[in-house]
C-alpha cells in the first residue's frame, strides 16, 4: 500500500487536520495575548483559511480511489466532502458571532476535527472505517455541545448527547460485527456480493436493525431522536448549526452508501400489497413516524431552536423516504444538501438574535423585520425553503424525492401512501413555519427597536446562503449536474 | 403582441423586487409603481386578447418552452422521462383570466391608495401574488403550474395578517393552511399523473389520453383501476376545489375575505378563487377523465349545495362583508356547476370573469368606501347612518353591483348564469338546473336586503341629527369603481366578445367520459 497515495486521496482532510493543529498553535502562542474579540477573529481567520485551502485541495487532480479500499472515490463523494467543508466555514463564521469563552482556538480545532470525521463518514465504504468516522465525529461534537461550561443546559446537552451517542455507537458496532459474522466481509462491495443470494434471516435482520438504529441516531430519526431538542437548544449555536447541517449530510451519505452498496439484496418492499421484509419497511416506518411526530410536536414549541430541532426530525423523515429506492440517490442528496444550507443559515440568524436579545424564544424574534430587514428577509428565505415553498430549493428537493419513490421500477405508485403522509406532514409543518414568520414579520417586538448588531462577514455569509437556496431552487441543474447517476 | 404576455409575470416580479429594495418612506413611488405595473399588465393582456381573436386559430399558442429541470437518473430505470419544461402558453380562456387578473389588480391598487403603513411591503407582496396568479394562468407544464400556484400562497398570508382587520391572524392562517393542504392534495395527484403518463406537459398528456381513449372508455375496468382513478381524480379536484371555495371546504373564504384588507379581498374573491376553479378545469378534469366519469353527479351535488348554502347563509349575515363573502361561495358554486357540465365550460369561464369583476367591486365598496369611513360593517349600525345620503356614489355603485350580481340583463352576470343553466338543462340535469335557478331568487333576496339595510335605511331626517359628514369619495376610488362597472357593462352588452374568445379548456375526450354516465 502506498501511503503517499492515501495522503493525496485525503488531501482536503489532511489540510483540515494541519489547520486544526495550526489553530491550536497560533491561538496558544500568539493570539492569547490579544483582546477576546481580536483573539476570536484571529482563530477564525486561521480556520477559514484552512477550510478554503481544503476546498482548493479538493479541486486538485486527486487519485480516483483510495488504495486501502476503505473510502469511496468518485464525484458524489467529492461533492459531499466539499459541501461539508463549506458548511464548516459557515459554522466558523457563526462562532465569531457567539460568545464562546476563553479558549477559542480549541473550539475551532474541534470544529475542524468534527468536519474531518463527517467527511470520512460521507466517504467510507467499510464498516470499521464508518465506525471510526462516527466516533471521530461523535467525540468532537460531544465536546462542542458541552462547550458552554458556564451554562447548565449546555453541560446537560453535552452529557445527553454523549450518552445517547455512545449507545448508538455501541449498537452500530454490534450490528457491524453481526454483519461481519454473517458475511465475512467488512467492505460494502464484499458484503453486497456475499449477500447477493442470501434470503433474509433473523441474524441479518438484527444486524440491519442495529445498524439502522446507530445511523438513525445520527440523522435524528424517531425513535432515536430524543437527544435532538435538548442538544439543539443547549449547545452553543455554532455547534448546533454544525450538528443540524453537516452532521446530517454525513449521516445520510453513510446511510445511503450502506443501504445501496452493502445491502441492495435485502431491500424488501414497503408497498401496500407487496410487503416483503427487508430494510425498506424498516426505513419507511422510521420515516413515517419521524415525519408525523416531528411536525406535530414542533407545533407546541416556544423556543426557536427546539422548533428547528423538531423540524429537523421531520426533515429526517423526508430524507429517509429518499433512501428507499436503489436507483436514484441523487434526489435525497439534493434534498439534504439544500436543507443543510437553509438550516445552517437559519442557525446563523439564531445566533445573531441570541446575541442581541439574549434568548431564542419566539418572542425574541418578534418584530425582527423592523429591527433588521436583511435578517428577516434571509430568514424568510430559509424558512420557506424548509417549508417547501417554490421557487426555493426545499420544494424541489421534496418534489424529486416524492417523484422518485413513486417511480420505483416495476411497481409505480406502490409507495403512494408514504408520499401521502409526507405531503400531509408538510402541510402541518407549514403551520409552525408560518408562526415563526408571523413573529418575524407581523407581530411587533417588545420595546427594543434598535437594529441588530452583526459583523459584515456574517451579512455576506447570510446573503450567500440565501442566494444558494434561491439559485439551487430556480436552477437545480447546478447541483444535479455534479452528481453521476448512481452513488459510487 | 402575443409574445409580450409572459412579461406580465416578469413585470410583477420585477416590480415586487424593486419595491422590496426601495426605501420605506417613498410612499408615492410605491403606489405609482404598483399602479403602473398593473396597468401595463392589463394593457398587455388586452393587446394579447385582441391579437388572439384576430388570429382566429383557436388553439393553444406556445409562448416559451425551454427545458428547465431533468432528472436523467429517474429515466434510466423506467420508461418515463423526468423532464420539466418552462412552458408558458395561452389559449382564449387563459387570456380571459389574465385580463381579469389585470383589471382586478389595477382596481385593487386604486382602492389601496390610502394605505400608509408599510406600503413598500404591501405593494411588493401584492405584486408577488399577482405575478404568481399570472403564472398559473399560462403554465402548461404541471410542475410549473404548481410552482406558481404555491408562490401565490405566502403573500396572501402576509397581506391579511399584517394589513387585515377583524380576526386577521386567524383568517390569514386558515387561508394559508387551507391553500397549502389543497395544493398538497393537488401535488399528490400531479405526481401520480406523472407516474402514469410519464410527462408533466398538459398537452402531451391530453394527446396521450386521446390516443388511448378507445382503451379507456370503451371497455369496463377492473375495480382497482377504477378505485385508483377515482381517488386520484378526487384528490386533485378537491385539492384545487378548496381554493375555489367548494362546499364543504369553503369555510376559509368568508373568514379570509372579511379579515383581508380591501385590495386583498378583491384579489381573493376576484382572482385567487378562480385559480382553484381553473385548476379543476384545466388540470383535474383533463388528466383523470376516467375518475371524472364516476364522480360527476356527487360533485354536482356539492356545487349545488354550495350555491344554495352560500346564498342562504348570506341572507342572514349581520356583517356586511360576510354577505359578500358568502355570495362569493354561492357564485363559485355556479362556476363549479358549469365546469362539471363539461358543455357549460364557456359559461363557467364567463361566470369566473363576471364574478371576479363584481365581487371585486363589492368588496371595494364595502371594505374601502364604507368601512374605512364608518369603521363598522355591522348592518345594524349601518342602518342608522343613512349612507345613501352621505355617500351617494357608494350607494349607486353598490346598487349597480348588486343588480349585476343577481343576474340583471345588461350586466355580465346574466349571460354567465343563463349559459350555465342552459348547459345544465342540455345535459339533462333538470333537478340541478331548477335548484340553481331557485338560488337566483335567494341571490336577489340577500343582495336587496343588504342594499336596503346598509344604504337606504335611516335616510329620513331624525329629530336629533348629529350630522357630521363622512370624508368624500376620493378620485382613485371613483376611477376604480367606474372601471369595474364599465367592464361588467361592456361584457354584459356584448357577451360575444368573451364567448368568442373562450376556447374549450376541456379536451374532447372529457365529453366522452362524461357521457359514459348516462
Amino acid at each position: 500500500m502506498n501511503y503517499g497515495d492515501l495522503l493525496l486521496f485525503l488531501l482536503p482532510e489532511t489540510v483540515l487536520l494541519l489547520t486544526a493543529g495550526a489553530v491550536l498553535l497560533v491561538d496558544g502562542k500568539w493570539l492569547c495575548a490579544l483582546a477576546p474579540q481580536n483573539r476570536r477573529q484571529g482563530s477564525y481567520d486561521v480556520l477559514v483559511t484552512g477550510c478554503l485551502l481544503a476546498l482548493l485541495a479538493s479541486f486538485v487532480e486527486l487519485p480516483q480511489s483510495d488504495p486501502t479500499g476503505m473510502l469511496a472515490g468518485g464525484a458524489t463523494t467529492l461533492f459531499f466532502r466539499r459541501v461539508i467543508v463549506v458548511l464548516t466555514v459557515f459554522a466558523g463564521i457563526w462562532s465569531v458571532e457567539s460568545d464562546l469563552g476563553e479558549n477559542i482556538g480549541e473550539y475551532c480545532a474541534l470544529l475542524l476535527m468534527a468536519a474531518i470525521g463527517i467527511m470520512l463518514m460521507s466517504a467510507s465504504q467499510h464498516l470499521l472505517m464508518a465506525f471510526v468516522a462516527l466516533e471521530i465525529t461523535g467525540v468532537s461534537l460531544y465536546a462542542l455541545t458541552g462547550w458552554g461550561r458556564g451554562r447548565a443546559e449546555s453541560a446537560e446537552a453535552g452529557l445527553k448527547y454523549f450518552l445517547f451517542g455512545s449507545t448508538a455507537s455501541a449498537l452500530f458496532l454490534y450490528g457491524a460485527s453481526l454483519l461481519y459474522g454473517i458475511t465475512g466481509h467488512l467492505d460494502f462491495p464484499g458484503i453486497s456480493a456475499s449477500l447477493a443470494h442470501t434470503k433474509l434471516n433473523p441474524a441479518l435482520a438484527v444486524a440491519m436493525i442495529l445498524l439502522l438504529a446507530g445511523l438513525g441516531f445520527k440523522v435524528a430519526a424517531v425513535p432515536f431522536h430524543l437527544w435532538a431538542p435538548d442538544v439543539y437548544q443547549g449547545a452553543p449555536t455554532p455547534s448546533a448549526s454544525l450538528i443540524a447541517s453537516a452532521s446530517k449530510v454525513g449521516a445520510i451519505a453513510l446511510l445511503l452508501r450502506l443501504l445501496v452498496k452493502a445491502l441492495p439484496s435485502q431491500i424488501g418492499n414497503a408497498g401496500f400489497h407487496l410487503y416483503t421484509p427487508g430494510w425498506m419497511p424498516i426505513v419507511a416506518f422510521l420515516s413515517t413516524i419521524s415525519m408525523i411526530l416531528g411536525s406535530l410536536v414542533a407545533l407546541r414549541q416556544k423556543s426557536v431552536k427546539r422548533l428547528l430541532a423538531y423540524s429537523a426530525i421531520s426533515h429526517a423523515g423526508y430524507m429517509l423516504i429518499g433512501t428507499l429506492t436503489l436507483a436514484g440517490t441523487n434526489s435525497v442528496i439534493f434534498y439534504v444538501v439544500t436543507y443543510a444550507f437553509a438550516a445552517i443559515g437559519l442557525f446563523g440568524i439564531v445566533s445573531i438574535v441570541e446575541k442581541n436579545t439574549g434568548g431564542d424564544a419566539l418572542e425574541d424574534w418578534s418584530g425582527l423585520v423592523q429591527r433588521s430587514p436583511l435578517l428577516a428577509g434571509t430568514a424568510a428565505i430559509f424558512i420557506l425553503s424548509m417549508a417547501g415553498i417554490p421557487p426555493l430549493a426545499g420544494f424541489f428537493g421534496k418534489f424529486f424525492i416524492f417523484a422518485e419513490v413513486l417511480q420505483t421500477p416495476s411497481h409505480p405508485l406502490s409507495l403512494l401512501w408514504l408520499v401521502g403522509i409526507g405531503l400531509a406532514a408538510s402541510a402541518v409543518s407549514l403551520y409552525y413555519y408560518l408562526i415563526l414568520l408571523k413573529h418575524i414579520f407581523v407581530l411587533s417586538g417588545k420595546n427594543d427597536f434598535s437594529p441588530m448588531a452583526y459583523l459584515p462577514i456574517t451579512k455576506f455569509a447570510l446573503l450567500l446562503l440565501a442566494f444558494l437556496v434561491i439559485a439551487t431552487g430556480l436552477y437545480p441543474r447546478v447541483i444535479l449536474q455534479l452528481l453521476p447517476a448512481t452513488i459510487q | 403582441m402575443m409574445s409580450l404576455i409572459p412579461w406580465t409575470i416578469y413585470l410583477c416580479f420585477a416590480g415586487a423586487a424593486i419595491l422590496f429594495l426601495s426605501r420605506a418612506d417613498m410612499v408615492k413611488f410605491h403606489r405609482w409603481l404598483a399602479l403602473s405595473v398593473t396597468v401595463l399588465c392589463t394593457v398587455i393582456a388586452l393587446l394579447g386578447a385582441n391579437d388572439y381573436s384576430t388570429i382566429g386559430d383557436h388553439g393553444v399558442i406556445t409562448l416559451t418552452r425551454v427545458s428547465w429541470i431533468s432528472l436523467p437518473w429517474l429515466s434510466e430505470h423506467n420508461p418515463h422521462s423526468f423532464e420539466i419544461h418552462y412552458f408558458l402558453a395561452v389559449d382564449g380562456t387563459s387570456l380571459i383570466l389574465i385580463l381579469l387578473t389585470g383589471i382586478v389588480a389595477t382596481a385593487g391598487v386604486l382602492f389601496s391608495w390610502n394605505i400608509t403603513q408599510r406600503t413598500k411591503e404591501f405593494f411588493a407582496l401584492y405584486l408577488l401574488l399577482i405575478g404568481g396568479v399570472f403564472g398559473v394562468f399560462m403554465s402548461f407544464d404541471l410542475f410549473l403550474f404548481m410552482v406558481f400556484y404555491e408562490i401565490a400562497i405566502i403573500p396572501k398570508y402576509f397581506l391579511i395578517a399584517i394589513w387585515g382587520s377583524t380576526n386577521r391572524h386567524y383568517g390569514a392562517m386558515q387561508l394559508a393552511l387551507y391553500s397549502f393542504v389543497g395544493s398538497a392534495l393537488a401535488l399528490a395527484g400531479i405526481l401520480a399523473s406523472w407516474a402514469l403518463y410519464g410527462t408533466f406537459d398538459l398537452l402531451e398528456i391530453a394527446r396521450n389520453i386521446s390516443a388511448n381513449s378507445h382503451l379507456l372508455f370503451d371497455r369496463p375496468h377492473s375495480d382497482i383501476v377504477m378505485t385508483v382513478s377515482i381517488l386520484l381524480f378526487l384528490c386533485t379536484f378537491i385539492g384545487f376545489g378548496i381554493l375555489a371555495g367548494m362546499w364543504p371546504f369553503h369555510t376559509w373564504a368568508p373568514v379570509g375575505h372579511v379579515a383581508a384588507p380591501t385590495a386583498a379581498s378583491m384579489l381573493l374573491a376576484g382572482v385567487v378563487m378562480k385559480l382553484g376553479a381553473y385548476g379543476c378545469l384545466r388540470v383535474a378534469m383533463n388528466i383523470f377523465p376516467l375518475g371524472l366519469s364516476s364522480c360527476l353527479v356527487p360533485l354536482c351535488w356539492l356545487a349545488i349545495i354550495g350555491i344554495i348554502v352560500g346564498a342562504i347563509t348570506a341572507l342572514v349575515q349581520e356583517d356586511f362583508k360576510f354577505v359578500i363573502g358568502y355570495s362569493s361561495v354561492s357564485h363559485m358554486g355556479w362556476v363549479l356547476l358549469g365546469c362539471l357540465t363539461v358543455v357549460g365550460q364557456g359559461g363557467a369561464i364567463f361566470q369566473m370573469f363576471s364574478h371576479g369583476i363584481l365581487a371585486g367591486l363589492m368588496f371595494a365598496i364595502v371594505g374601502r368606501m364604507v368601512y374605512e369611513r364608518t369603521h363598522t360593517r355591522d348592518l345594524k349600525v349601518l342602518e342608522t347612518i343613512g349612507l345613501a345620503k352621505k355617500l351617494p356614489f357608494a350607494a349607486a355603485c353598490f346598487v349597480i353591483a348588486a343588480a349585476a350580481s343577481m343576474g340583471m340583463p345588461g350586466f355580465s352576470g346574466f349571460p354567465a348564469e343563463v349559459s350555465i343553466l342552459c348547459a345544465t338543462l342540455n345535459v339533462g340535469w333538470l333537478g340541478f338546473a331548477v335548484a340553481a335557478a331557485v338560488s337566483i331568487i335567494f341571490a336577489a333576496a340577500y343582495m336587496l336586503r343588504a342594499t336596503q339595510r346598509a344604504f337606504y335605511s335611516g335616510i329620513e331626517p331624525k329629530p336629533h341629527d348629529d350630522d357630521h359628514p363622512l370624508p368624500p369619495i376620493t378620485c382613485p376610488e371613483k376611477v376604480g369603481a367606474c372601471m369595474l362597472i364599465a367592464v361588467s357593462l361592456i361584457v354584459g352588452l356584448r357577451p360575444d366578445l368573451l364567448m368568442n374568445l373562450a376556447t374549450p379548456v376541456l379536451q374532447p375526450y372529457v365529453l366522452t367520459a362524461s357521457h359514459l354516465l348516462k
